[in-house]
């Protein structure tokens, strides 16, 4: 259960004021689907940035699961955001210097679970994305679209029960996007996980059960 | 614990993963700490040696000059000497230089007499005692140039080619070695033999004062009494010994303002530039979970072991250096040195308080220039990652 309540997120450059988030509320309740479309500047990365613990909001409140999470300490959080959630980022996220193993093993870095395991499922989620061929690779010997897949292998290896996804098939074609969006329906089916994606593709947001938009900071449900 | 072992690991792979980068750290790292610490080694043992001989050295030598050039003193001017208020014992001393032509050596041999002897403890063996005629003790150097052992015999030629053995009774142990590494002990009766001494000479005169504030007053009346002497005090020694400290340590000072300058150089680059792919780095870590702490551990052991690798490397390699192989690249700035001190080993004696404080200049820095950018990262909002 996430309840976003009258967030605003401003930001200074140079003299003049942006709103980014613009008193947005919403809640999405546990297992659910929701995608945010919107022009770009809307300010859809600051709200997922706000929801997921990355950036602090001016104003408003984000309760997940009963946990005020801007009321949690740095560490606090930290351990939060590891536990409950994971990012799939708009823009290539993965560490130049770990291969894509590595890569997807990163936020399990700390866990109980074995390596075997740990690995074993790694190459699982690798395979789903269709890159099990590439798993010592680097970074830099992929394609855009190889390193958005890694990526998303890597938002799931840690079992979050939310993911916030930023314009997750930006970059694959579209039958690569069909897999990708079968592959989260079925996530979301299978292991409950709650969904928030942001996409500019009105087609893929058809496909989720509930659609917000987002117009200069606020947000409104289609 | 079992975490703070993960960081460690994951620091050394990711310091592994930028293999060149970081190997050229380490390389002017370990070569900073090279120079500095063969500069902190060399002077030190330098100092010890020169104390040890200063240690051992008399108040007042009286030497004697013909034409500018030292000469065989008679021994008679002991009594001249001796009559002078304020003087105690007067000793005669026998030495002189011996070319070794087996081995191109120069060896200094002293003809021991009851009333002096050398201050270097023996290693093996006995001391030899004034009446030991036909042995000797040997310095380090000798016994190892000659392959003698105790028991061994010592072989050596007169001026005129006659041939005198001498069995090795002791061989001095290393902790003197500046001062004896060199040396043949034998009696005054086989010195005077060996190098054909007109009797009644000595090389120098040992001259003992009751009151060491009255030593020059002394030289300088022995120089009015017998002017074909050159009256030598253990100030001047030292004097000439901190000349020559002075103006080396001066250029070796050149290096180690060249050394320190390369240290800062690398350490303002670490404290300064944290590129946007470690930011961005530090941002991902933070966003799947990794504490600040934790951000902070990793930079920690990854500055504290570049640094603390090169900082061992250095003194190793300084140690080896300035020990094994008499400090070669630094030779032609110790040309002068070798005026006092003649092709000899150093003993390998390090300070380790001065490797102490060389650790606290160099690693502490080194590892709070890695930390300090980073901890800027890690506390404020991971959200850059959001934005690549
Ligand atoms: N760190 C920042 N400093 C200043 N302004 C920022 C910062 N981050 C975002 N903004 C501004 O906030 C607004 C919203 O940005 P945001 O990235 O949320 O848009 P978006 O909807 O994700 O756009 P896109 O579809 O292009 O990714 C933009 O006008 C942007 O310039
Ligand atoms: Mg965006």
């Amino acid at each position: 259960m996430i309840e976003v309540r009258n967030l605003t997120k401003k930001y200074r450059v140079g003299g003049d004021e942006i709103v980014a988030v613009d008193d947005v509320s919403l809640s999405i309740k546990k297992g659910e689907f929701v995608s945010i479309l919107g022009h770009s500047g809307s300010g859809k990365t600051t709200l997922l940035s706000l929801i997921g613990g990355l950036t602090r909001p001016d104003t408003g409140t984000i309760v997940i699961d009963n946990t005020h999470i801007w009321l949690l300490s740095d560490d606090e959080l930290s351990e939060f955001r590891n536990k409950k959630l994971n990012f799939i980022y708009q823009f290539s996220s993965l560490i130049s210097t770990l291969n894509v193993l590595e890569n997807v093993l990163l936020p399990t870095t700390f866990s109980k679970e074995s390596d075997k395991n740990r690995i074993e499922y790694a190459i699982e989620l690798l395979d789903m994305m269709g890159i099990k061929d590439k798993i010592y690779s680097y970074p830099s010997q992929l394609s855009g679209g190889q390193q958005r897949r890694a990526a998303i292998a890597r938002a799931f290896i840690n079992n979050p029960e939310i993911i916030l996804a930023d314009e997750p098939t930006g970059d694959l074609d579209e039958e690569t996007e069909t897999e990708v969006m079968e592959l989260f329906k079925k996530m979301n089916k299978d292991k409950g996980i709650t969904f928030v994606m942001v996409t500019h593709s009105t087609e893929l947001a058809r496909q989720c059960e509930r659609v917000f938009r987002m117009t200069k900071g606020k947000l409104i449900q289609e | 614990m079992k975490k703070h072992l993960k960081i460690l690991e994951f620091a050394l792979s990711s310091l592994l993963r930028r293999k060149y980068k970081n190997l050229s750290i380490v390389l002017v790292f370990s070569m900073v700490t090279f120079v500095i610490a063969s500069i902190l080694f060399l002077t030190h043992s330098f100092k010890k040696e020169a104390l040890s001989v200063l240690e051992g050295a008399p108040q007042l030598i009286v030497q004697r000059l013909i034409a500018g050039r030292h000469a065989l003193i008679p021994v008679s001017y002991i009594d001249e000497i001796k009559k002078m208020p304020g003087v105690g014992k007067v000793s005669p001393r026998y030495w002189g230089y011996y070319y070794d032509q087996l081995t191109g050596a120069n060896y200094t041999i002293i003809g021991l007499d009851r009333a002096w002897s050398v201050n270097g403890r023996v290693m093996e063996g006995t001391a030899l005692a004034p009446e030991d005629i036909g042995y000797c003790n040997i310095g380090f150097g000798v016994s190892d140039r000659r392959f003698l052992q105790v028991g061994d015999d010592l072989f050596l030629q007169d001026t005129k080619g006659g041939l005198y053995h001498f069995k090795v009774k002791g061989i001095f142990n290393m902790k003197s070695q500046l001062l004896t590494n060199d040396l043949v002990l034998i009696t005054k009766k086989d010195f005077i033999n060996l190098f054909q001494f007109p009797p009644s000479m000595a090389t120098d005169l040992v001259v003992e004062v009751y009151n060491p504030s009255e030593v020059t007053n002394i030289a300088k009346k022995i120089k009015e009494r017998l002017p074909d002497t050159r009256p030598i005090t253990h100030d001047e020694i030292l004097r000439t010994y901190n000349s020559l400290f002075n103006w080396r340590s001066g250029l070796m000072l050149t290096m180690f303002a060249g050394a320190v300058l390369a240290f800062v150089i690398l350490a303002w680059d670490k404290a300064t530039g944290l590129s946007a792919e470690e930011r961005q780095e530090i941002g991902i870590l933070k966003a799947i979970g990794w504490e600040t702490s934790d951000v902070l551990a990793l930079k920690f052991w990854e500055g504290a072991s570049l640094s603390i690798i090169s900082y061992l490397t250095g003194i190793i390699a300084a140690y080896f250096h300035v020990f094994f192989f008499g400090a070669s690249i630094f030779a032609p700035a110790l040309k002068g040195w070798s005026v006092l001190f003649p092709d000899f080993r150093l003993v390998p004696d390090i300070d380790i308080y001065q490797c102490f404080v060389l650790f606290m200049v160099t690693v502490l820095p080194y590892t709070v220039a890695t930390i300090v950018p980073s901890w800027k990262a890690a506390v404020t909002d991971p959200d850059s990652v959001m934005r690549g």
